[in-house]
């Protein structure tokens, strides 16, 4: 009887219904299950072997587990099981590496701060031979990306939503109310996107920490090459400015620069 | 050198000496005259126990030279300071010296305000000139000041025989008489030694004596001789005098030089030269006069090989050395810094080093070299400082032998040995020497996280998850980034698309709504008033008609409607239905009667079965 109310109109209610399955296929992705080389529960088991390895004190082969589930998943945790395996076997510089790596996936994690602080206590070289951030790093130091992607995204759909609303609403006070919906969403979401980019920025520079016990720094990629600054010891945190062949190029303090051979440091 | 000369001395010190601070400078020439009186009240005063000796007023007296010869005079200068303003002082009371004739020579006082502390001081002078051999002593200097009577420290005198100073070189003048103003200038030169050692300091002086200075703006230019076989210090500028010269007054200006030989031999200074300006107002063409001195010899004697120390290294001179050390005791590892003084008279330019002999377990590094060099009555002196920093390796007590320093004594032509004192270092063990090569430089803080141990490991509770670094390169990212912009836009378009459609087809497509609308409008509202009710019911329809039709409900009537209806192939029923309401509506807005509920409400269900009936057909057409 009601049959003709979804005809004449139909294009308009077949849009609703096609933008409501945006919106929900919008959102879905964010939840997505990700394509692994091994299955969720493989891994889980795998992980808490690892576990189980560890309390148990066999750490080489909890390494060896916890080695092959980072090459699976990219999670804070496994690496910084994987930097505490190390730190109990005494390679300090893998040890600070994966805490360094767990801490770009969980940023604000406690025990991984701590434990990165205790490992670098224990380094020779009592510094970092990086290049200062930006005064921005302040922002979006502690936040994942993602965390720094919601919180542009959901002001943009806001913003979004009262764009189309606006179109269909004639009352004065709340169109008022839109248009300052659009603008704050709209500026928000252009910030975090700056953000975002500072961010990844930092992420993909070339990271890198000293793993070998001890490695000289030289003038050219060249193993009979004069040493131009005191060795660089297990643990250190380097920046790389170029990679030739089997050598790095780091920053070195004051606008200097020495070369490392590659064996000698691990990327972060 | 005769009296005069003495006095000249005299007075040249009394002002030239204290230059710097002397805010007043009271010196009389007519004082000289005075000092023969001043000689006579000089009184035999007996020792007395009133003699004060205050904190705050100290009086000295100070003879230089100490050593002179019977042609020769000695100044004495007694000084009495004090850290607060000095009122009226009457002159200091000397003992009558019969070994010498007295001349006062004048007074000076001086005042200094550094900070806030403040002091001030009267110095007199006297210049002595001896009356025989010997060696005397001035003592029982008293000052008097206030209710107080002071008393200087005595100073010793010793007479010889035969002057010790070298032979002056001769000079002789050249002179010039200007017949303009009258005046005569002469210009000579000289050395106050023509037999120095290697290295020894002589003094070159150029003297230009005048009557009456020539009448022009222009000052005689002087042109120094090559001084090339010397090192050469700039001494002091004398202040112009006046001396009588057979029985002519002379302005007398002197420059002076102080000169150490560089090698021995005979050296010729060559003439200095003074040109003279043209007197104002006289013809250009008259060359300017220049005075030319002689050139000076100096027979530069090499310094003597008799008694020459093995590590003496062409030290000219009187030197003292001094050494000491910043900290006595020290851990080892860290540093200490060792202080060489060599001061003296002499050229401090060319001092060499002092020689430490190698220490054991220490590191000498090199040492930072700071000169302080002055000039005192003509005299180049000043000192040169070392200073070493020691790094210990081992602790103990370690000892820094003294350091000699040889030099060359000129005036008694003899080498003489300066030494320090050994100096005793004790190195203590130091606690945080770690050997090896890590050395990691722990602060407190991090010594508190050495102690500690890491955290646990995260359990296995929490979901395995995949935590993307990367979100760009994930589809989500640019799904969730780009889908409100199509969406956004999409609603638009439709939007601009719909405004754009035909008028008679959006008529078309909200007929029943608009009518059904006004209808539930009707039923709401005016059910209680038949003709408002009634009259909106039959706009409702004939809005509805006409939007259908696309023509003015204003124009239609019952008859018109059943007409386009019929045209338009409606189903029978439904046009009669409507036509029948509103021939109702009509009958009841034109002829009042009063309504019948059900009447209304059958008004309403006929008028929504009509129109729900012609839209059925009318979606059925297309």
């Amino acid at each position: 009887m009601k049959g003709w109310k979804n005809g004449r109109v139909a294009d308009k209610a077949r849009f609703v219904s096609r933008f409501t399955f945006l919106i929900c296929f919008l959102c879905f992705p964010f939840r997505e299950q990700h394509a692994y080389s091994q299955s969720q529960s493989t891994l889980e088991a795998s992980y808490r072997s690892a576990d189980a390895l560890y309390q148990s004190g066999q750490y080489q082969q909890a390494a060896e587990k916890y080695e092959q589930i980072a090459r699976s998943i990219q999670n804070g945790a496994v690496y910084y099981n994987l930097g505490n395996v190390y730190f109990r076997l005494g390679n300090r510089g893998r040890a600070i590496l994966n805490y360094e790596r767990a801490k770009r996936l969980m940023p604000r994690d406690k025990d991984i701060n701590f434990n990165l602080k205790i490992a670098k206590a224990q380094n020779v070289d009592p510094f970092d031979l990086v290049k200062p951030l930006s005064g921005f790093s302040l922002l979006y130091g502690a936040l994942h990306p993602n965390e720094i992607i919601w919180a542009g995204l959901v002001p943009y759909w806001i913003a979004a939503a009262s764009l189309i609303a606006i179109q269909f609403t004639q009352k004065r006070h709340f169109q008022r109310t839109l248009r300052y919906a659009i603008w704050i969403g709209g500026i928000t979401w252009l910030f975090s996107l700056l953000v975002l980019d500072l961010k990844i920025r930092e992420i993909n520079r070339p990271y890198s920490i000293v793993v070998a016990n001890e490695v000289m720094v030289r003038s050219e990629p060249d193993l009979g090459s004069e040493t131009i600054a005191l060795p660089l010891h297990e643990g250190i945190k380097i920046q790389l400015q170029e990679e030739r062949n089997d050598w790095v190029k780091i920053y070195l303090p004051d606008e200097n620069s020495g070369w490392l051979t590659a064996d000698a440091i691990e990327k972060i | 050198m005769g009296t005069k000369g003495a006095q000249d001395k005299a007075f040249k010190r009394s002002g030239v000496g204290m230059l710097g601070y002397s805010s007043t400078l009271h010196v009389s020439r007519f004082m000289f005259y005075a000092s023969r009186f001043a000689f006579s009240i000089l009184l035999v005063s007996v020792f007395c126990n009133n003699i004060a000796y205050s904190q705050d007023i100290t009086v000295s007296a100070e003879v230089t030279p100490k050593i002179i010869s019977l042609t020769e005079t000695a100044t004495l200068r007694v000084k009495i300071a004090a850290n607060q303003q000095l009122g009226n002082i009457t002159p200091p009371k000397l003992k009558a010296l019969p070994e010498f004739n007295v001349f006062y020579g004048g007074s000076s006082s001086q005042y200094n305000l550094t900070g806030n502390q403040f002091s001030a001081s009267v110095t007199w002078t006297y210049v002595l000139k001896p009356k025989k051999v010997g060696q005397f002593t001035v003592s029982q200097i008293h000052i008097s000041y206030g209710n107080k009577t002071y008393a200087a420290n005595p100073v010793t005198i010793k007479v010889l025989a035969k002057s010790r100073k070298p032979p002056q070189s001769k000079s002789t003048q050249d002179t010039f008489t200007d017949a303009f103003s009258s005046s005569t200038h002469k210009v000579e030169a000289s050395v106050d030694n023509s037999r120095p050692y290697v290295n020894e300091q002589i003094i070159y002086t150029f003297r230009y004596l005048y009557t009456v200075r020539i009448p022009s703006f222009n000052a005689p230019k002087y042109t120094p001789p090559s001084l090339r076989q010397f090192w050469q210090t700039e001494l002091e500028r004398k202040r112009s005098r006046r001396q009588v010269i057979d029985g002519t007054l002379y302005w007398i200006e002197e420059i002076q030089v102080g000169l150490f030989p560089i090698t021995a031999g005979k050296v010729t200074i060559e003439p200095a030269k003074l040109s003279l300006p043209t007197a104002a107002g006289r013809s250009r063409l008259q060359s300017s006069k220049v005075l030319v001195t002689d050139p000076v010899e100096v027979n530069v004697r090499p310094l003597p090989q008799k008694g020459r120390p093995t590590n003496f290294a062409s030290t000219v001179g009187q030197y003292r050395i001094h050494a000491q050390t910043d900290r006595q005791t020290i851990e080892a590892g860290d540093g200490f810094t060792l202080r060489v003084q060599v001061s003296g008279e002499g050229n401090i330019k060319t001092v060499p080093e002092p020689t430490i002999s190698a220490l054991p377990h220490m590191a000498i590094y090199d040492p930072q070299i700071t000169d302080a060099i002055g000039v005192v009555d003509s005299k180049v002196q000043g000192s040169r400082t070392y200073e070493y920093v020691i790094i210990p390796s081992k602790e103990g007590r370690w000892t820094i032998p003294a350091i000699d320093y040889p030099y060359f004594h000129p005036q008694t032509e003899n080498y003489q040995i300066a030494r320090t004192v050994a100096i005793t270092i004790n190195v203590l063990p130091n606690p945080n020497a770690i050997t090896g090569t890590t050395a990691p430089h722990t602060t407190q803080s991090d010594m508190h996280l050495l102690k500690q141990d890491i955290r646990y490991i995260k359990p296995d509770l929490l979901e395995l998850s995949n935590q993307h670094l990367y979100p760009y390169k994930r589809v989500s990212f640019w799904a969730a980034q780009t889908l409100p912009i199509v969406i956004v836009l999409s609603v638009w378009f439709y939007r601009q698309r719909q405004a754009k459609r035909d008028p008679k087809q959006i008529r078309e497509q909200y007929a029943a709504k608009k009518a059904l609308r006004l209808i539930e409008y009707a039923k709401k509202h005016t059910t209680n008033e038949p003709t408002a009710f009634y009259g909106t019911l039959a706009n409702g329809l004939y809005q509805y008609i006409g939007d259908i039709f696309d023509i003015s409900p204003g124009g239609l009537n019952p008859e018109l409607v059943r007409q386009r209806c019929k045209e338009a192939g409606f189903p029978e029923s439904a046009t009669t239905q409507i036509v029948d309401t509103l021939t109702q509506c009509d009958y009841v807005r034109f002829a009042p009667v009063a309504a019948n509920p059900t009447d209304i409400e059958d008004a309403l269900n006929r008028a929504r079965a009509a129109i729900d009936e012609i839209e059925k057909e009318r979606q059925l057409k297309t």
